[in-house]
């Protein structure tokens, strides 16, 4: 049984200090998103989200955006996240409820669109050695997962942040990384290398998602570390449109799992988590994550001009959550 | 002062690809240790071109020139100074010292072990490496400057949090190195000091090699296991009998796991800096007049005429592998 130094006692919810200009703070939150759509008289209001915001007591409750709108044909991409937490798919139109200003809104357009994705896959390695080979695994079944126009960076986190500098579709790049940079190490700076994996993301097309894999403990800076908190990391995510999802891997002894960090930044992000389990087939669990996260709906409703601020409710099946996107779009009608 | 100076290749690998090149000539140089089978450690000098036997693809090559590391060689100590290889090293503020790796300890062995047997006509370049930082000393041929360089250089103090928490990219630092060979004649040599925990690289331990072996540079490590490995058995040797014990192979270097220097045992631990100076020093360099289809790689056989010798040479002379 391993045990964890004194040396490397931890301090939690450190200030920044010493970063470089690659981890730029960007603002994320009302007065952003009111100035990127005053312009068409839109105006989502990113506070009114208090299922998200709240915590995961409060994951069941139906997700809402208030918006200020003419007679627009509002576009909004949406995720919807099942009971489990997983992301849900293969739902139809009538599966989902829209309300505008607590009335039912018809859904006028519907897409369920897949795009390519743009993936940081990031590994706690704080954890027992024997793990770093079930990582690896998961890691092989993930890269065998993507597609063609996919691209990953992989990357780990303890007590040193290294990602890839290769955004690639290339396998045998992805796999050489997995096969020879897992190491296992001490602490779980997950804000500060979630933030560190935002900055290769943030050139990428297609759906950009950041998947954390770990064993989700309390996040932690060693002394000394450059330290970035849940909270600045999770809204820099939001505002730059990345994802983040959470593959928990069932470890003992003192690294054990449950803390829920990586939770929290899923569920305000429009990710999602799953909890893997010792006796899950790995290439169909992480495959049918992959096939989740290329996943989008679109919901197209019909809105009117003049209307003081309008709260949107979508509702999908019984039990699940539905994530609002952060980007609207309108075009006349 | 000039010798203090030192050479930042900041940023070389992030605004370049790695580039995998021959030898753009049809010359080829081998650097090949010879050691006596019965008494590791010792190393055979006053070898002939007639005691050895060079075969490429198959074919035997004759050798076009023979020289020694006894008439001079480069050597580049490259030194792992991110975290997870320091950590120990007492930095202002920090709780570090007193645990995991034993660095002033290090800096003692090089000190000790390695310094004083580099002769007058040896060429020493200090290099270090941590995040995603790569640094080198100027060519130093003055023994009076080496031990100042060493400190200057090695300087874990010196180095901003950022880099010092990053990635260990100790392939790319390999890549680094040698394109700094490249620019010496003579027999060129890598001393490795690094546990091995590579991270953020561009290259791959094989390309690492590859690249090394294509521009005649041995690759020495020194393995530092250090307290961040699980006492899990699997683990336990992983960076080093799979990763860097073959990259010392595949170029003709030494691999050594410093059991000394890991074992935390408080007792001054001095790396075995001075067995690889004595091999660097009896090593040979043969020179191949090759064909240009020949130049591109294939595998290649060193063996000598005498019996009871263990010969320390690449396995294959690098192909030119795609650059990315």
């Amino acid at each position: 049984m391993l045990s964890v130094p004194e040396r490397l006692r931890v301090i939690a919810k450190r200030r920044p200090r010493g970063l470089h200009a690659p981890w730029p703070k960007r603002t994320a939150g009302r007065k952003s998103i009111c100035r990127l759509y005053l312009g068409v008289s839109l105006c989502v209001v990113a506070a009114v989200l208090p299922a998200l915001t709240s915590g995961a007591g409060s994951a069941q409750e139906p997700e809402t955006n208030t918006f200020r709108a003419g007679v627009e044909v509002l576009r909004l991409p949406v995720t919807v996240r099942g009971p489990d937490d997983r992301l849900v798919t293969g739902l139809s139109r009538d599966d989902f409820r829209v309300f505008v200003g607590g009335r039912p809104t018809a859904i006028d357009v519907f897409s369920d669109r897949t795009q390519a994705l743009a993936v940081g896959l990031l590994f706690n390695t704080w954890t027992d050695g024997e793990v770093l080979e079930r990582y690896r695994s998961i890691g092989r079944a993930f890269v065998d997962a993507l597609e063609p126009s996919d691209r990953a960076t992989i990357g780990s986190f303890s007590h040193e942040i290294a990602i890839s500098p290769f955004v690639t579709g290339d396998r045998t790049v992805l796999h050489r990384v997995l096969a020879e940079e897992l190491w296992h190490g001490w602490g779980n700076p997950l804000g500060t290398a979630v933030d560190v994996a935002l900055t290769p993301l943030a050139n990428q097309g297609g759906k950009r998602v950041v998947v954390v894999v770990g064993p989700d403990r309390q996040p932690d800076c060693l002394v000394d570390q450059p330290c970035v908190g849940i909270g600045a990391t999770t809204a820099r995510a939001r505002g730059e449109e990345v994802s983040v999802f959470g593959v928990r891997v069932q470890t003992s002894g003192y690294s054990q799992s449950g803390a829920g960090a990586v939770r929290e930044m899923a569920l305000r992000t429009g990710g999602g988590y799953l909890r893997l389990q010792p006796s899950d087939n790995l290439s169909e669990a992480i495959g049918e994550v992959v096939r989740a996260l290329r996943h989008e709906y679109i919901l197209g409703f019909t809105a009117s001009i003049g209307l003081p601020s309008q709260r949107v409710e979508v509702r999908a099946i019984p039990g699940s959550t539905v994530w609002l996107g952060r980007r609207l779009s309108a075009g006349s009608r | 002062m000039n010798s203090l100076v030192i050479v930042s290749v900041v940023g070389i690998l992030l605004s370049t690809p790695v580039m995998h090149s021959v030898v753009p000539s049809r010359y080829i140089q081998i650097p090949v240790i010879i050691e006596r089978g019965d008494s590791p450690g010792a190393f055979v000098s006053g070898l002939t071109e007639d005691d050895f036997e060079v075969n490429l693809d198959g074919r035997p090559r004759s050798i076009e020139r023979l020289s020694s590391g006894r008439s001079g060689a480069v050597v580049l100590l490259l030194v792992d100074l991110s975290f997870s290889a320091t950590t120990g090293t007492p930095r202002e503020g920090g709780p570090w010292s007193g645990s995991g790796h034993d660095f002033p300890g290090l800096l003692r062995g090089i000190q000790k072990s390695l310094l004083p047997r580099l002769r007058p006509i040896d060429v020493l370049i200090v290099g270090g490496f941590a995040g995603r930082r790569v640094w080198f000393s100027q060519a130093l041929s003055d023994r009076a400057n080496d031990s100042s360089v060493v400190k200057s250089v090695l300087d874990v103090k010196a180095l901003d949090a950022v880099d010092w928490f990053g990635p260990s990219p100790i392939w790319d630092a390999v890549v680094s190195a040698t394109r700094v060979l490249a620019g010496h004649r003579g027999l060129r040599a890598i001393i490795l000091v690094t546990d091995g925990l590579a991270t953020g690289n561009r290259a791959s331990a094989l390309e690492a090699g590859a690249v090394a072996t294509a521009n005649g540079a041995q690759v020495h490590v020194v393995y530092d296991q250090g307290g961040f490995l699980p006492n899990t058995p699997s683990l336990r040797f992983a960076t080093g009998d799979v990763l860097l014990r073959p990259l010392a192979e595949r170029t003709g270097g030494l691999f050594r796991h410093d059991q000394r220097y890991t074992q935390t045992s408080w007792r001054e631990p001095v790396p075995p800096f001075a067995e690889i100076i004595d091999a660097i020093q009896h090593s040979y360099l043969l020179t191949l007049n090759l064909a240009e289809s020949d130049a591109s790689g294939g595998s290649l056989s060193v063996r000598v005429k005498p019996a009871g010798l263990r010969v320390h040479a690449p396995a294959s002379l690098a192909a030119a592998l795609p650059s990315r």
